[in-house]
């Protein structure tokens, strides 16, 4: 594969996507898109012809060689995977995601950029065994709460009748120490028997006993999944 | 006798472990009770003669941890840590064990020497449980004796293990942190070693410190290695976990592991747990669950009030009579009539005033500790949280509240079941806000004379807004006082129990007693000041305008003014409020002021103004008496100077804004 500079690439790429939006592809439509001069657009064709990777025809027309549809191609991969990563994964807005892709296409060296589009392979790959990843989605859905993403169950999103094990404590100081006095540790199961007459506050059974707690109290405790038994 | 060695030995457990009867039962009678210093925490202590050895046994107070959450695990910590008694005897309820097991452990890493009372041994066999006790104790390298405290089971024996511990050295405790925690504590261990201004066991402090326990935290921030000890102890820190968590897991594990190995189930099912099922589906259930409460509310009302004010009653019939008898006697035999008036109107009364508290306190106490034995007060709490929790308060605050309403005096001391001691100063601070029924005689005088046709409407007005301003009150002192700290709800339901007739008797006599005697010299004292008052100048006719007390009315009467009722008599009335409200009534007959006069001093709407007064004015001396006590002298000055002020701004704005709208 030749070495191209960033402009030709972006100018191979271009041809590549117009052939497939339209067919054929002119000089005209190539500098249009680029929001470049005919002049430059041009001198860049001629270029690409130089390294065999466009043909020119009949009327102004231009057409990828095999060469250079491979590695139009690539390049096109290459921005979609990092316009893949921004908006699938970091949830990143479309039109930003375009946007940044390109900027980051050219501004890292080319190492740092094929190593990260090896890490992006890879965590495409392994998507489903990656259980965290669904969590910064869900993360990505709220951005205004950072620390603790809407989606966490704690003991207080909880039913009469539900059962779970406890994931972590969120909570501090004298709340946390008195959780963690009374039995309310990580991996402990916890099943809510029943709320006081007002709603508040629960009863529930650990270790063999009953505790009753608030909501406000059972919404320190993060628990990992819930299950109706 | 004399030679004889003399050991101190604490007795710890959780709440609901039996441990008040193996304390009954170890010592017999041989007990007193009393504070421990300083705070108002209910300090027992008796002993017993084993092998001739006098065993001297304090009770601490039940406590789940010795992480200080609460004023009974800061005493029980206190205790153990500064005076260090020869053994500890952990109460532990076999039917219970995983948590009750995690005191025990906390035991053993403050280096004690334990010995656990495995306790309800009955209750765990019925439970399916087998627990090889000895496997127990070879474990943990301490002495296990299986009891069962309300049969008297394996007390003998108990002793005996104590006797015989007190002579060994202590074990070293089981190691369960695993190295590298164990690694980073001696590493604290070592730094803290080099502190000067450390003075407690170092290894204990060092696992406080990683469970972030307030108090050692704020020792180490004099210390000049606390970012080095943060350092290590931060290690540990993660997203999912750091050193507090794994301390409580590993010891819970340990506990978890010693279970599995010691502990046999026999498929059965604890009959206690079902029974107890059984009453909660009821006692807490979402419908019944409230007007159960209520009743059992009304009953203990009934019970305090309806059966105590007879005796009450009896009581002050019998004083009244005797200094009828002696002002009739006395001067036959030639007393001066000076010194016959300080017997009768100021010590007989004096003493009488307290005297008729007795039989309601005792009643009270009786009745609470009823609900604490059987495990009812923890589901009050339950039911109550939420409403409470809105007002600001505790849901163990509503009982004190409600009892307000019949005496602020037994309502005051009926806040010893909260926790927390911010929760209590508040409930105690509103508490005399409760219209109490001392209060009634004087809206019924007034309202008799003054609305006759709406008497009813207007006395329950006054109550009404007695709660309004205690939940307003609650409010803002929550914000003065104790802004962030809301006190959380972290609470057990033990299962039920039937009470121990014998132990809530003997609980109730002697926190009656305690009452007397904390109580009684601050009401005989000032019973006396007011008669002092009263009969100065000497020779001047008791209580009148030229007294010392009617020209303090005199004085105090322009300050009235503006709540329509600046007379010397309404001012005097008030003084002698302080003493006990339904004194105010039997102060206007011995001023003299009938209803005519009344007439004249008094237009309905002053006399509405009058009663707001009378409502908020002042706690009763007694009530002043039990806040001291209770709670310590500057939130006893504090909740006498609040009502005063509130009371005549009150009053104030009644009159001013009533005089807008009658004209």
């Amino acid at each position: 594969m030749k070495q191209l500079t960033e402009s030709l690439e972006d100018y191979l790429e271009m041809v590549w996507v117009l052939s497939l939006r339209k067919g054929v592809v002119r000089v005209k439509d190539l500098a249009a898109n680029l929001k470049v001069s005919s002049a430059s657009a041009t001198t860049a064709v001629k270029n690409l012809a130089i390294l065999n990777l466009v043909e020119h025809e009949k009327y102004g027309h231009i057409r990828l060689t095999d060469e250079g549809l491979e590695q139009a191609q690539d390049v096109y991969e290459r921005h979609v995977a990092l316009n893949r990563f921004f908006t699938g994964i970091l949830g990143v807005d479309q039109a930003i995601a375009e946007n940044d892709a390109c900027e980051v296409e050219h501004h890292l060296s080319r190492d740092t950029f094929n190593r990260l589009l090896r890490f992006i392979h890879l965590l495409e790959q392994h998507r489903n065994q990656l259980t965290w990843l669904s969590d910064l989605e869900n993360a990505n859905l709220d951005t205004s709460d950072v620390t603790l993403p809407a989606h966490i169950v704690t003991l207080k999103d909880y039913r009469p009748g539900d059962s779970g094990v406890v994931q972590r404590i969120l909570a501090q100081g004298r709340v946390k120490r008195r959780l963690l006095d009374m039995g309310v540790l990580p991996g402990e199961s916890i099943h809510l028997i029943k709320l006081a007459p007002l709603g508040d506050p629960l009863e529930i059974l650990i270790k063999g006993y009953r505790l009753s707690l608030r909501r406000e109290e059972a919404a320190a405790v993060q628990m990992k999944a819930k299950a109706i038994l | 006798m004399a030679n004889q060695p003399e050991y101190t030995i604490a007795l710890a457990g959780n709440p609901n472990s039996g441990k008040t009867t193996i304390f009954n039962r170890l010592t017999g009678s041989n007990q007193s009770t009393g504070n421990w210093p300083g705070v108002t925490v209910e300090r027992k202590e008796g002993h017993f003669r084993f092998a001739d050895k006098t065993i001297r046994i304090i009770d601490l107070p039940g406590i789940y941890s010795l992480t200080s959450y609460s004023l009974d695990e800061k005493v029980a910590r206190d205790f153990l840590v500064e005076r260090e008694p020869d053994l500890v005897v952990v109460v532990v309820d076999a039917d219970n064990l995983e948590r009750n097991l995690y005191l025990v452990l906390q035991l053993l890493e403050l280096g004690e020497k334990v010995v656990i009372a495995l306790n309800m041994m009955d209750m765990a066999e019925k439970s399916g449980l087998q627990i090889n006790h000895l496997a127990m104790a070879q474990q943990l390298q301490i002495r296990v004796v299986p009891t069962i405290g309300v049969k008297g089971e394996g007390i003998d024996q108990l002793r005996e293990a104590i006797a015989q511990r007190l002579e060994l050295p202590i074990p070293t405790p089981p190691s369960y942190y695993g190295e590298e925690i164990d690694e980073a504590l001696s590493e604290v261990q070592q730094l803290l070693e080099q502190e000067e201004k450390c003075t407690c066991p170092t290894r204990f402090m060092a696992v406080k410190l990683a469970e972030e326990d307030p108090e050692f935290l704020a020792r180490l921030q004099k210390m000049t290695r606390q970012e080095e000890i943060m350092e290590i102890l931060n290690r540990f820190t993660s997203a999912e976990s750091d050193i507090a968590v794994m301390l409580a897991e590993k010891r819970y594990g340990y506990i978890h592991g010693l279970c599995r190995e010691c502990v046999q189930r026999r498929g059965g099912f604890s009959t206690r747990v079902s029974f107890s099922d059984k009453v909660d589906s009821v006692a807490t259930n979402r419908w019944l669950g409230i007007p159960l409460f209520l009743f059992f509310m009304w009953l203990s009302f009934q019970l305090i009030f309806s059966l105590g004010n007879p005796l009450a009653d009896l009581i002050d019939k019998s004083v009244g009579l005797l200094s009828e008898g002696l002002q009739g006697i006395l001067p036959l035999v030639g007393v001066h009539p000076w010194l016959i008036s300080l017997l009768t109107d100021g010590i007989i009364a004096g003493v009488g005033a307290i005297l008729v508290f007795v039989p309601n306190i005792f009643i009270l106490f009786t009745v609470f500790a009823l609900l604490g034995e059987t495990g009812y007060m923890s589901r009050a709490a339950f039911v109550m949280d939420r409403l409470m929790h809105l007002l600001g308060l505790h849901g163990k605050s509503f009982i004190p509240m409600l009892l307000g309403f019949g005496c602020n005096v037994p309502a005051i001391m009926a806040t010893r079941t909260l926790e927390s001691r911010k929760d209590r100063l508040l409930t105690i601070l509103v508490n005399p806000l409760m219209s109490c029924s001392a209060r009634l005689p004087i809206y019924i005088l007034f309202t008799g004379i003054f609305f006759r046709e709406h008497q009813g409407v207007v006395v329950l007005s006054l109550y009404l807004l007695g709660i309004v301003l205690a939940v307003a009150m609650a409010r803002l002192f929550k914000s003065i006082f104790f802004r962030q700290d809301t006190a959380p709800l972290i609470m057990e339901l033990p299962p039920y129990q039937l009470p121990v007739w014998g132990h809530v008797f003997r609980q109730a006599w002697t926190r009656t007693l305690m009452f007397l005697r904390r109580a009684g010299t601050v009401i005989v004292f000032g019973v006396m000041l007011i008669w002092l008052l009263a009969s100065l100048p000497v020779g001047v006719e008791y209580a009148s305008a030229a007294s010392w007390i009617g020209r303090l009315g005199a004085f105090i009467a322009p300050v009235l003014e503006p709540a329509g009722f600046g007379s010397w008599q309404a001012a005097v009335t008030l003084i002698f409020g302080i003493v006990a409200k339904e004194v105010m009534i039997g102060t206007l007959e011995t001023l003299r002021v009938s209803e005519e006069v009344l007439r004249l001093l008094f237009t309905p709407l002053s006399t509405y103004a009058f009663m707001v007064m009378a409502l908020i004015y002042i706690p009763c001396l007694a009530t002043m008496a039990v806040i001291r006590k209770e709670a310590g002298l500057r939130w006893a000055v504090l909740a006498t100077v609040y009502p005063l002020l509130l009371g005549w701004l009150m009053a104030v704005l009644v009159y001013q804004v009533g005089s807008l709208f009658l004209g």
